[in-house]
């Protein structure tokens, strides 16, 4: 059984008399057969992380487990694992046979069973035909499904896949997304995959990681990241296009934001008091153009907004709005008050520097406590009786 | 005078060479020498710790 846990692993690095903390304090339980993503951004401490689990790095504080043993300061040869690099790292001296029986041949198995694992791993990888070629002759999709390859002939408990798609074109990572979930399906062995594509993790995996600064912020299934985000971190890095972000204030009756209001019963939701700021968080896909207010299940009231860009992407198309007097803001804060994102019909006839009237779906709508970030709410339950569209009643303030 | 004018024009440069040299010496040859054998020393652990991160990482191919 290959279960990985790390209990409190922390990995400091000494940067010329300045101490910095690559990974924090992680604690992680990772089932056997788990296909499990660390996503976050360039220096969130992912590639650290699985570079602890891999024994390219030794941590400064905590343990490692891999099944029953505790890896922490063994070699990596030691540990039962494979591992395939986002620079694939061939030998571009060796064919492809040799390449996949590379490490085979390094620990002395023998020639028959060096012969099987090397055609199986061939056969499950779609490389047959190819094991005389050279690297140099195959395509950039090819030579990653060697790497993929020369993992799968070690049998490891674990594969560690640290951005193996990253040099791939578009077309081919999706293509090579679907021979990852195949391969997964057919040998059931525990993955752990680095990337900061969040699509990626979306699609691949059982479990996301979601990392920041070198601490885990929320370990779940991918639709439990996009549908409950545990805080505002986590809810702006998974989904695409980001969820909006609106600044407000809970009054006895409404959610009041800078240019529209929400109605909402602030007494039915743990966490929140009157005069408390908070953070809304609402996605593209949960606003909707007026004319479709009947259709939501629970709108909010009709909120004023200018068309500003349309972003036509074929089967949808993103509508920045611009809320209040109209004006773009440059800011760089989290919270864009005068702005929306909302993804609307690709068949609508709507047009840029349109006034329009949207209302956003309430069901949906996601409170953060601004001050810590931390989520409150992920539904906004009505302040009347349920099905009512009172809501309609709440006018946009401009 | 001719003398001593020879001898002045003679010893200024000799000297001039010596004070320079010692100048020379110390403000770029010895600093340089640290330097370069400092380069060396880094270069060669950082190629260590390359060539160790490789070792380690072909121990997972």
């Amino acid at each position: 059984m290959a279960r990985v846990r790390l209990e409190h692993v922390t990995k400091r690095y000494d940067d010329q008399g300045d101490v910095v903390t690559a990974v924090d304090d992680m604690n992680l339980d990772i089932a056997h057969g788990e296909f499990i993503c660390f996503v976050g951004p360039s220096g969130c401490g992912k590639s650290t992380t699985m570079e602890t689990i891999a024994g390219l790095t030794i941590p400064t504080e905590g343990e490692i487990y891999i099944g029953d043993r505790e890896v922490t300061n063994l070699p990596p040869k030691d540990r039962g694992i494979a591992m395939v690099f986002q620079n694939i790292a061939l030998f571009p001296h060796m064919d492809v046979y040799d390449n996949i029986s590379f490490g085979l041949r390094l620990r002395d198995y023998p020639q028959d069973e060096i012969d099987r694992r090397v055609e199986r791993a061939a056969d499950i990888v779609q490389l047959e035909g190819m094991l005389n070629r050279m690297p140099e002759e195959m395509s950039g999709g090819q030579r990653q499904r060697v790497a993929i390859a020369r993992a799968i002939v070690r049998e490891p408990d674990v594969f560690l896949m640290d951005e193996p798609l990253a040099n791939l074109d578009a077309k081919l990572k999706v293509h090579m997304r679907t021979e990852l979930q195949r391969l997964h399906k057919e040998l059931d062995t525990t993955i752990i995959y680095v990337t900061h594509d969040q699509e990626e993790a979306m699609t691949l995996s059982d479990r996301i990681a979601v990392l920041d600064s070198g601490q885990l912020q929320q370990i779940d299934p991918p639709l439990t990241c996009y549908n409950e985000p545990d805080n505002l971190f986590v809810a702006g890095f998974i989904g695409s296009p980001s969820m909006n972000f609106v600044e407000g204030t809970v009054t006895e009756t409404t959610l009041e934001t800078p240019n529209f209001s929400l109605e909402f019963n602030p007494s039915s939701i743990e966490g929140v008091g009157v005069g408390d700021n908070v953070t809304l968080g609402i996605r593209p896909e949960d606003i909707y153009p007026g004319d479709l207010q009947s259709e939501v299940p629970d709108p909010s009231g009709m909120i004023t907004a200018t068309t500003d860009i349309l972003e036509p992407m074929g089967d949808e198309i993103f509508a920045y709005l611009l809320l209040g007097d109209g004006e773009t803001s440059m800011s760089q804060e989290l919270a864009t008050n005068d702005q929306l994102l909302m993804s609307i019909d690709p068949d609508s006839d709507l047009e840029e520097d349109e006034e329009l009237g949207v209302v956003i779906d309430r069901r949906n709508v996601h409170l953060f406590d601004s001050a810590t970030g931390e989520a409150i709410v992920h539904d906004l339950i009505p302040y009347e009786a349920e099905g009512t569209a009172s809501s309609s009643e709440v006018e946009s303030d401009d | 005078m001719l003398y001593w004018s020879g001898m002045l024009v003679l010893f200024f440069f000799w000297a001039y060479g010596i004070v320079s040299f010692v100048l020379d010496l110390k403000n770029k040859i010895v600093p340089g020498i640290i330097q370069y054998r400092r380069g060396r020393r880094r270069e060669k652990a950082k190629q260590e710790q390359e060539e160790e991160r490789e070792e380690r990482e072909q121990q997972l191919y």
